[in-house]
């Protein structure tokens, strides 16, 4: 039902008119053309909320389309920002305040269910009485079907409001959107002001200047106007925070562990981790190379290796594919790498810029030949950043390729984490250059753990030349049974010597009970959200996170008993029971449930989606009531 | 005796010149600090207890491990393959230590005095060999680690190392020296076995020398300076040649002023930029009249552009040419420049 | 070429040696008698014992095939990688340790093939290393399959009536690669000549291409074999920045005037496929080198942190 509130010239509603709802957990969608500024006010708005003490998690809402025609539902740009009174860990579910720049981009939000039934909405209303019939039309008949739902919709005469304080109001409609915000959430005024003038440091004063005066427009329109607020309890934090995304973490990360190079070709959704180093790196003394294509960059940070600096590489999934020959390689010479893949939807090309799970078994076997190697899988913007130190420390004490599994959906969300602590200790100490005592050999596997010393040019004493051929302790090429036994089993006894180190993994909730729900990587705030939700139902539903990959950490087999069913939440592609052909047997499951029905041979169910979106925890929700084992304590 | 005034000129000469020397002086002092650094890390791991490679371990891997990772177990996983060295070679690393420490503290003098009747080049080459201490201490950190230090036949290393016995890296971390004489035991002539690599020597006479002593140790590739200008001393961190340089107390009138950079171009009269060279008459008579009589005919045959000749180009062959005197260097110029005409050989 | 030799520690090792030709000869080279990879393989180490380069600051770098594994019968440090893709190794070692000297190895396949992409850019990048392309115009580890050098016609066991197309010119295309810094030719059966070659490329300041016409006395016998005893087929290019080799005078009668500074000569040269040319066909030092285009600031594991502390302000809230 569209609920037309009065416009300007009409009665101004007091104090008394307006209701302030306290709420712990709010969603907000700012959805325009693109260009139109959506998202920077967003991103003001989702800074200047973390800066106040609440939980923020903000995603772009990025044009289906790379070109999209203005006024087109596929062409909905802009933002989400996620607000609650607790650290919030996932974009959650549908939108419950959406601000809209025109009824089409709203209408292409409402077509993929992305609000709340009963969502409110502001909207532009100059297209109601625009000049050209068409749009008129077309406006009247976006009414019309976002009748279908409960929304609540006010219009708003942005352009028209703006005008008293600039002269173009299609620049800047952003920042009067941000003031309505500002007003409605009861934001501080002086925190936003300060946020802009940062957002607009680059340009002209003029600029700056404007948008004050524009937010200050859009506050108070909105006070004079309408007769809701909302109240998001804030809360103390005693630790300072940084707010950006996963790809910013990365990359920061990857600077703190002290990796020398990075070696990439641009590829959605791991670009922008390159953009952030290009800027950064060199001033710390790393070098980003450019290459002609993966194959070349997973080449020269081999090489960088080689030569004894850590060097990494950072891609996604069809990037993945081309530098496999490159980790066979890394693994068979036992060369420390560190390869970042920022997963998107696959097969192929797939979904560039969407989120997807699916280079889970890709990135642990994927590898022709027997490669052993470690695969990782950071659950946070803030694991994004730690997770680099980690790896390379795996990565040089074991020789050997660490895989950091990120994607699209820590990639371009934005939250909040506590400032690390830096440590000295995390960089690299310069390339070890003593002379290699006589009778040392190139790898000298312990043959308790598979480890040996890693050579490195410069060393008097240790020349010797690698190969991707089968080879012995001395790196000469040898292709006897005897030979290739023994340097197979050291390659592989290296990640049984390091599974020993892992510690298992701890259950969230209590460690027994109907339902485990199973999840790695990013899904981890949306999984925990939902089980938390559910346990408050009286569901005896727990989560296991995974963050190792590749060895698994012990104790799962154990974990997994004091079950009645398991069951792993991911994005990526199954097989529905129930669909054509579809047996027990031949259904194709998830890659996480892959892994662990082999690990454990314990009957892993899975729940898994491919929506091109990251999971909404009311739908894994619905997903844990549907599954949970007939007789269970609910 | 030197009166109390003059004292003072003195330290404050000697204290110009070692402010001159300062980037030399804190690089090699950088290069010691930074040495000594790393063998105390690999003596306190090699005998740290196993909580503190834990505690290694739990730095390095960071604060994504903690909970997922057991640090213990891992420090089991570092270091293996290592060259694991004996007691003794610990020992070794221990006292090489204790050499790089004391080397590298701050308070190390550069500066010499020439005993009073002793020798310039003795005083040099003892200083010298006094900081080679910080060489043959690495050196035996180097022999220790790679398993094959021989108390018989290294054990000298931990005392001092003469400047006979650098190799060319040690020669270009070679630390500078102020040397302080007394003015007629200023005869440099036996420094020329000490320029070389980055080496540089500051000359303070505290009386009158012959006129220009450093005459002869110009060579094409050293940078050498006599003056009585103080400030003029900080060309010296400009050079990244072998360099010495004599600061005058005061100025007197036999006293030839010039500078010869390496830098300066191909041949002898362009490298070397005179201000004064004394004329014979103002030498006075006597011993120290007639060796300066010598000095200052090399000085000016150099000085003096050789006639008709091309420009010869790079210079980086002639060093072995230069040194025998100054007819010698003539030439020998020559023929070197003849030597050029047919560079189409190479 | 040394860089950051400038430790105490490091000091300690520079122990005044000199090397000789064996020192840098590893186990007996396991290729085909009559293989023209055996005199690449002496005028390498020829090479390096006339450079006395340290074995331990010196590493080749290949692909696979024949001519890849050279770095095996080496004496330094090597890497053997995998197919077509030795280039990129090579970048990765010269950018983070330039003090290094880099070869690298290929075959025709190698380089002109599979590894196409990164030979294209490799020029262009013009990264101080030596890079060696040995031609025998045919896959040899693989056993006689057509390669991209391949004369047109030319039979083999996967084009059996005859190669469909010409012969791809590596040196035409070389030398139409944007900041090509240096290209020559030579052949492994003249080693004064090869050697001279390598000796100019390795004092090139710059990505150095030397293709390298190769015999392979099992599968193109009749193309460089033959050649090797035509001397009067074979044109040296002499004249200003070339090589001079006089002892060939003898044999080598044919001499093609070129001043190696002018490209579009030396494109007008390379494009006759039909004679077979040595020589320094370009050089040019004053092309940008990709290393050197990007002054990388050295800074202590706590002033990283100072400056990472810095950038998180940014992010601070
Ligand atoms: C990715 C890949 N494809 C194919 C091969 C098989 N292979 C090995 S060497 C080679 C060609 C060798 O020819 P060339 O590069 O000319 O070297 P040559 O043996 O003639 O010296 C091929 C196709 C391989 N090792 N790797
Ligand atoms: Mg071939």
């Amino acid at each position: 039902m569209a609920v037309k509130l009065p416009t300007v010239g009409d009665r101004t509603p007091t104090d008394q008119d307006v209701t302030t709802y306290t709420v712990d957990d709010k969603s907000v969608e700012i959805v325009s053309d693109s260009g139109e500024g959506a998202q920077k006010c967003g991103q003001i708005f989702g800074a200047v909320s973390a800066k106040m003490g609440n939980g923020v998690w903000t995603v772009e809402i990025i044009p289906a389309e790379v070109e999209p025609p203005p006024r087109n539902p596929a062409g909905a740009s802009g933002i989400r920002v996620r607000l609650g009174s607790e650290p919030v860990t996932n974009w959650g579910d549908e939108t419950n305040l959406v601000i809209a720049f025109n009824e089409q981009a709203l209408l292409g939000r409402h077509r993929l269910n992305a609000l709340a039934d009963d969502a409110t909405i502001l909207i532009e209303n100059m297209w109601a009485t625009h000049p050209d019939p068409e749009i008129r039309d077309q406006w009247s008949a976006a009414m019309e079907e976002l009748s279908e739902k409960d929304y609540r919709i006010v219009e708003v005469p942005m352009e028209d409001a703006c005008l008293d304080v600039v002269d173009n109001p299609r620049r800047g409609k952003n920042m009067f959107v941000l003031g309505m915000l500002a007003w409605i959430y009861d934001r501080d005024l002086e925190l936003c002001r300060a946020q802009i003038a940062d957002a607009f440091r680059k340009k002209s004063p003029e600029v700056t200047e404007r948008s004050h005066r524009l937010l200050e427009s859009g506050y108070r329109w909105a006070g004079e106007h309408l007769d809701f607020r909302y109240r998001i309890p804030t809360m103390e934090s005693k630790r300072e925070m940084v707010v950006m995304n996963g790809n910013e973490a990365i990359a920061l990360g990857a600077v703190a562990a002290g990796l020398e190079l990075a070696a990439m070709y641009p590829i959605t959704p791991a670009t922008s981790v390159s953009h952030m180093l290009g800027d950064v790196f060199e001033r710390f003394g790393g070098v980003v190379h450019q290459a002609e294509d993966e194959i070349a960059a997973a080449g020269v940070s081999i090489g960088a290796s080689y030569s004894g600096k850590c060097a990494f590489t950072i891609t996604s999934g069809p990037g993945m594919a081309l530098k496999t020959e490159f980790l066979g390689l890394a693994i068979m010479t036992e060369i420390p790498l560190v390869v970042v893949d920022v997963q998107r939807g696959g097969p192929s090309t797939g979904l560039p810029t969407k989120v997807e799970q699916s280079d889970l078994l890709a990135a642990i076997f994927g590898q022709p030949g027997d490669a052993p190697h470690v695969v990782v899988a950071p659950a946070t913007i803030e694991e994004c950043f730690h997770v680099m130190t980690t790896a390379r420390r795996i990565a040089e004490v074991l020789r050997t390729v660490v895989i950091v599994l990120s994607d699209a959906n820590l990639a371009t969300g934005v939250a909040p984490y506590p400032r690390p602590l830096l440590s000295a200790e995390w960089q690299s100490t310069p390339p070890d250059q003593r002379p290699i005592p006589e009778g040392q050999r190139p790898y000298d596997w312990d043959p308790d753990t598979g480890i040996s010393r890693r050579f490195i040019p410069g060393q008097l004493g240790g020349e010797h030349t690698v190969t991707g051929l089968a080879h012995d302790e001395r790196s000469k090429v040898a292709y006897d049974s005897a030979v290739n036994v023994r340097a197979s089993t050291m390659r592989s006894r290296k990640l049984a010597a390091f599974q020993s180190t892992l510690r298992p993994p701890p259950v969230n909730g209590d460690e027994h009970g109907d339902l485990l729900v199973v999840g790695w990587g990013s899904t981890k705030g949306a999984i925990e959200e939902a089980v938390e939700r559910a346990r408050r139902e009286g569901l005896a539903v727990s989560s296991l996170h995974l963050t190792f990959l590749s060895p698994l950490p012990p104790g799962l087999k154990e974990i997994f008993s004091h079950f009645t069913k398991v069951m792993t939440v991911e994005i990526n592609y199954s097989d529905e029971l129930g669909d054509p052909f579809i047996t027990e047997q031949n259904r194709r499951r998830g890659q996480l449930s892959w892994l662990l029905r082999g690990a454990t041979l314990v009957d892993v169910d899975c729940w898994t989606r491919v929506l091109g979106e990251p999971l909404r925890p009311g739908k894994i929700l619905g997903a844990i009531r549907d599954n949970l084992p007939k007789g269970g304590s609910a | 005796m030197p009166s109390e005034a003059v004292m003072d000129v003195a330290t404050d000469l000697s204290e110009r010149a070692v402010a001159a020397l300062e980037p030399r002086i804190e690089s090699f002092r950088a290069a010691v600090v930074a040495a000594e650094e790393e063998v105390r890390t690999e003596v306190v791991r090699r005998v740290g207890e196993e909580s503190f490679k834990t505690e290694q371990a739990l730095i390095e891997l960071g604060p994504f491990a903690i909970g997922r990772i057991d640090p213990e177990r891992f420090a089991s996983l570092m270091g293996i393959g290592d060259t694991s060295l004996t007691p003794d070679a610990i020992d070794v690393l221990d006292r090489a230590e204790r050499v790089l420490k004391g080397l590298g503290s701050p308070s190390v003098r550069h500066t010499v005095d020439v005993e009073p009747g002793g020798d310039l080049r003795d005083a040099v080459k003892a200083a010298l060999a006094r900081f080679g201490r910080a060489f043959g201490a690495a050196r035996a950190v180097e022999l220790a680690r790679a398993g094959a230090f021989e108390p018989g036949e290294h054990g000298a290393l931990l005392g001092a190392l003469p400047f006979r016995l650098w190799n060319r890296a040690e020669r270009r971390l070679a630390p500078p020296l102020v040397v302080r004489t007394r003015g007629e035991d200023c005869v440099p002539a036996g420094l020329g076995e000490f320029l070389d690599g980055n080496v540089a020597l500051v000359l303070l006479p505290e009386g009158p020398t012959t006129p220009a002593p450093l005459a002869r140790l110009i060579t094409p590739g050293t940078f050498v300076m006599q003056t009585a200008d103080p400030d003029d001393l900080m060309r010296l961190r400009g050079t990244g040649h072998p360099a010495v340089a004599l600061l005058f107390d005061q100025d007197r009138p036999g006293q030839a002023y010039f500078t010869h950079d390496p830098d300066g171009g191909a041949v002898p009269w362009d490298r070397l930029s005179v201000v004064r060279i004394p004329s014979d008459d103002d030498l006075g008579r006597g011993r120290r009249a007639s060796a300066g009589t010598e000095e200052l005919a090399h000085l000016r045959a150099m000085a003096t552009p050789a006639t008709g000749e091309a420009d010869p180009g790079p210079s980086d062959e002639v060093e072995s040419l230069f040194g025998d005197g100054p007819d010698a260097s003539v030439d020998e110029l020559a023929a070197w420049l003849l030597s050029r005409t047919d560079l189409g050989e190479e | 070429m040394s860089g950051e030799s400038c430790g105490l520690l490091h000091a300690a090792r520079d122990d005044d040696r000199v090397f000789d030709r064996v020192d840098y000869e590893g186990p007996v080279a396991r290729w085909c008698s009559g293989c023209g990879d055996h005199s690449v393989l002496s005028a390498a180490q020829r090479l390096l014992a006339e450079k006395q380069l340290a074995p331990e600051n010196t590493v080749f770098v290949s692909g696979i095939g024949c001519s890849s594994r050279f770095p095996h019968y080496m004496k330094t440090y090597g890497f053997h990688g995998i197919h077509g893709r030795a280039l990129t190794i090579a970048t990765g070692v010269k950018l983070t340790r330039p003090e290094l000297d880099v070869f690298v190895v290929m075959g025709d396949g190698d380089c002109i093939s599979i590894g196409a992409g990164h030979w294209v850019h490799a020029v262009r990048y013009n990264v101080d290393m030596v890079a060696l392309l040995l031609d025998n115009e045919i896959y040899g580890l693989t056993k006689k399959q057509t390669s991209p050098t391949t004369p047109q016609g030319y039979k083999s066991n996967t084009q059996p009536r005859g190669s469909y197309l010409p012969a791809m010119n590596p040196l035409e295309a070389t030398l139409g690669i944007t900041n090509a810094s240096f290209v020559a030719q030579t052949a492994e059966w003249i080693p004064a000549h090869l050697f001279a070659t390598l000796k100019a490329a390795y004092e090139h300041s710059g990505f150095a291409f030397v293709r390298i016409l190769q015999r392979c006395p099992h599968f193109t016998a009749d193309i460089f074999g033959e050649a090797a005893k035509q001397p009067d087929r074979v044109e040296i290019l002499e004249g200003p920045g070339g090589i001079r080799v006089e002892a060939l005078d003898a044999i080598y009668k044919n001499k093609v005037e070129h001043d190696s500074s002018d490209l579009a000569h030396a494109r007008a040269l390379a494009q006759d496929m039909t004679a077979i040319r040595l020589g320094i066909f370009f050089e040019d030092e004053s092309r940008p080198r990709y290393e050197e285009t990007r002054s990388i600031p050295q800074h202590s594991a706590h002033e990283k942190m100072e400056l990472l502390e810095k950038e998180f302000e940014r992010y601070a809230v």
